[in-house]
């Protein structure tokens, strides 16, 4: 996870990347789940930096938003940290 | 019962506001809530939340107009929390048939609990975002029986803090003035007031409990000398009338002068320079006509619980100087010590204003932060060519000799020509010892220019603390004593051919241009909304008349009263319009 983890600006653009797609999409960490679409649930995980999340993609377009949306926590995200 | 009181604050946003009190955001209004409030029509209530969903939003998009893009992430923040937040407040109506200010103020209770309890510092700190959406939408969908319905246009809004989204609905309301206790979000909150013509003044010192009692009362924001009138006269309020007239008038006049570089009649030119004391109101400055940054306040960056990184100054610097591009931009070195005191160095001091602070303390605390800001400070002025740096409270030579010293090491180990040549450094004249070893500071080469910093200037040349309310009637710039200082600083300086500026805030104070550019200043840094208001003036003198017949005429007066009445009579018969 990125420096910050997923607090308000990073979960911001997570969630509206997540809400392009048609597909259901579940975001977890540690027992709990969050529909990755409602920033007030993602943000309720309390995701820190270092923690581990799992996505759970669902629907026709399910490829391309885990491609995506991997790329986005994985690249985009972290070297927006280093600015 | 009617008592006139006066609190001094901190002009945001320049003006006179006359309006009767409100009060605003001091009752919860999510707290106000019955918890019985049911639906009598389910239909009805979600049609009011879808309503009021699109209200806010509207507001999120007038607001993205008016704030800057790095806030526009914080706005879609709020967007996508009022979405979520409405979407569940529909739910709790249909499923268990409250109101909807209810289901709102449930929604928020559930997810207010999951923040603070979600183990992250920093989603538990979005808590109080969410509870201003909250307490917006409520505000909305109540409409009528909401306290922000209430607000009689016109009127003086005190608050303890706001948010930017309720400044611009205020401002959209139609209020004359806005006073608020705290400023922590307040550099948008002053950009608001300001794009909106609406005078804000930041009082620390108000009890709030106190003015609830005196909703309705009558009030007089003066953010231009810095005062908050509770219960004025009704001579006062007239009096206040005539001056806002005046004032518009004026105004309206000085923003003609605001673009135009400020000379006087015979020629003689003089720099206006702002002061700013963070990236934010850099920003608004570079817009305000100004020709450059001449105090540049870092304070801001060390206010946190340790000193800020390298990448962080960094940053700072390098958006300092591409702001301004070819326009000088003056930094001046961390000012911690006296009132600004930092949580990461313990001082316990009898007298803090003469302790350890300025230069003394950056000299003391090299290493942990005198050396990490020089470092950042020369790595980006070697690659720029209009950053200036500005020691503060310099008051021996030796400080300076110090301080080149750690430059020229530091340039060295950056691969930095000549670094100490090529810092355009400059020293604040705050202490009287400054001023009287003027020519000895110029003498060490190093020093190429000086900005006198007179608010510290004065209450040393007066033996006067400037915090002190009860010491207010013995503090002023205008005193013979401080202008004869002033001249002393500026006459060695010239003889040195070392620039002399004024950034303290008599240099904002239109009654002192006369008198600085009479003795031979090169520069003023004013705040950035005064910028028109000063060239106006400067370009109504005559700056060889001024030395010849008014200073010399000033310098043999006794007291501050004479003064400005000679200055006030000498520019009415100039005819110079003043505030």
């Amino acid at each position: 996870m990125n420096k910050h983890g997923l607090h308000a600006r990073p979960a911001v653009k997570f969630v509206q990347l997540a809400s392009n797609f048609k597909s259901k999409i579940t975001v977890c960490k540690g027992g709990s789940c969050a529909d990755a679409k409602n920033i007030l649930k993602v943000l309720s995980l309390g995701v820190d930096c270092g923690d581990n999340i799992t996505l759970k993609v669902e629907g026709d377009d399910e490829e391309e938003a885990l491609k995506q949306l991997t790329h986005l926590l994985q690249v985009v995200l972290p070297s927006e940290d280093r600015e | 019962m009617s008592v006139l009181k006066t609190y001094r604050g901190v002009p945001a946003s320049e003006g006179i506001g006359i309006g009767s009190i409100r009060v605003y955001g001091y009752i919860d209004i999510l707290s106000t809530i019955p918890s019985d409030c049911k639906a009598k029509d389910k239909s009805l209530e979600e049609a009011k939340l879808s309503r009021a969903l699109s209200k806010y939003k509207d507001y999120l998009a007038s607001l993205k107009r008016v704030l800057p893009p790095t806030d526009w992430e914080l706005l879609d923040a709020y967007e996508l929390m009022a979405d979520a937040l409405v979407n569940e407040a529909v739910e709790e109506v249909r499923s268990r048939g409250v109101c909807s200010e209810l289901a709102i103020k449930a929604v928020y209770e559930k997810y207010s609990k999951m923040f603070r309890e979600s183990g992250s510092e920093l989603i538990a700190l979005r808590e109080s975002d969410l509870k201003s959406i909250a307490s917006s939408l409520v505000e909305l969908v109540s409409g009528e029986r909401a306290q922000g319905a209430t607000l009689i246009p016109g009127s003086v809004l005190v608050a303890d803090e706001l948010y930017p989204i309720d400044a611009l609905k205020l401002a959209r309301q139609g209020i004359n003035g806005l006073v608020t206790r705290r400023g922590g979000v307040t550099s948008h909150v002053a950009v608001i007031a300001r794009n909106n013509d609406i005078p804000y003044l930041i009082v620390p010192s108000i009890n709030l409990d106190e003015i609830l009692e005196l909703e309705g009362k009558q009030a007089i924001v003066d953010s231009i000398e810095g005062k908050l009138i509770v219960n004025p006269s009704n001579d006062l309020i007239e009096a206040y009338s005539a001056r806002l007239k005046c004032y518009k008038r004026l105004k309206e006049k000085a923003k003609r002068y605001a673009f135009l570089r400020a000379t006087t009649i015979d020629h003689y030119s003089v720099d206006v320079l702002c002061n700013v004391g963070n990236v934010e109101e850099a920003r608004i400055a570079s817009t305000s006509g100004c020709d450059g940054i001449g105090l540049f306040r870092v304070e801001f960056l060390y206010m946190g619980n340790k000193p800020p990184s390298s990448d962080t100054l960094l940053n700072v610097f390098h958006r300092l100087a591409e702001l301004f591009k070819d326009k000088p931009v003056t930094i001046r070195a961390p000012d911690l010590g006296a009132d600004k005191p930092v949580p990461y160095i313990k001082l316990e001091e009898q007298n803090p204003f003469l302790g350890l602070r300025g230069v003394r303390l950056l000299l003391e605390y090299r290493d942990e932060i005198l050396k990490p800001f020089l470092e950042a400070y020369l790595s980006v002025a070697s690659r720029v060519n209009n950053l200036r740096l500005m020691l503060p409270m310099v008051s021996r030579v030796r400080e300076v000799y110090e301080v080149a010293e750690i430059i020229e090491r530091i340039g060295e180990r950056l691969g930095v020509k000549d670094p100490s040549q090529r810092v355009s450094l400059g020293i604040m004249v705050e202490t009287p010892a400054a001023s009287m070893m003027l020519d000895k500071l110029a003498e060490t080469s190093y020093v190429e220019f000086v900005s006198i910093g007179t608010n510290d200037l004065t209450q040393y040349v007066l033996a006067v603390d400037r915090t002190n309310a009860r010491l207010s009637k013995f503090y002023s710039e205008f005193d013979p004593s401080v202008l004869r200082t002033i001249k002393i600083t500026v006459d060695q300086a010239k003889r040195y051919g070392v620039e002399v500026e004024v950034c303290g805030e008599m240099a904002s104070k239109q009654y002192a241009v006369p008198i600085l550019v009479g003795l031979g200043v090169d520069g003023l840094s004013v705040n950035p909304p005064v910028v028109g208001l000063i060239k106006y003036t400067i370009s109504k003198l005559e700056a060889k008349e001024l030395k010849n017949r008014l200073v010399t005429r000033l310098l043999n007066l006794s007291e501050s009263e004479e003064v400005l009445s000679e200055v006030k009579k000498y520019m009415s018969e100039k005819e110079i319009e003043t505030i």
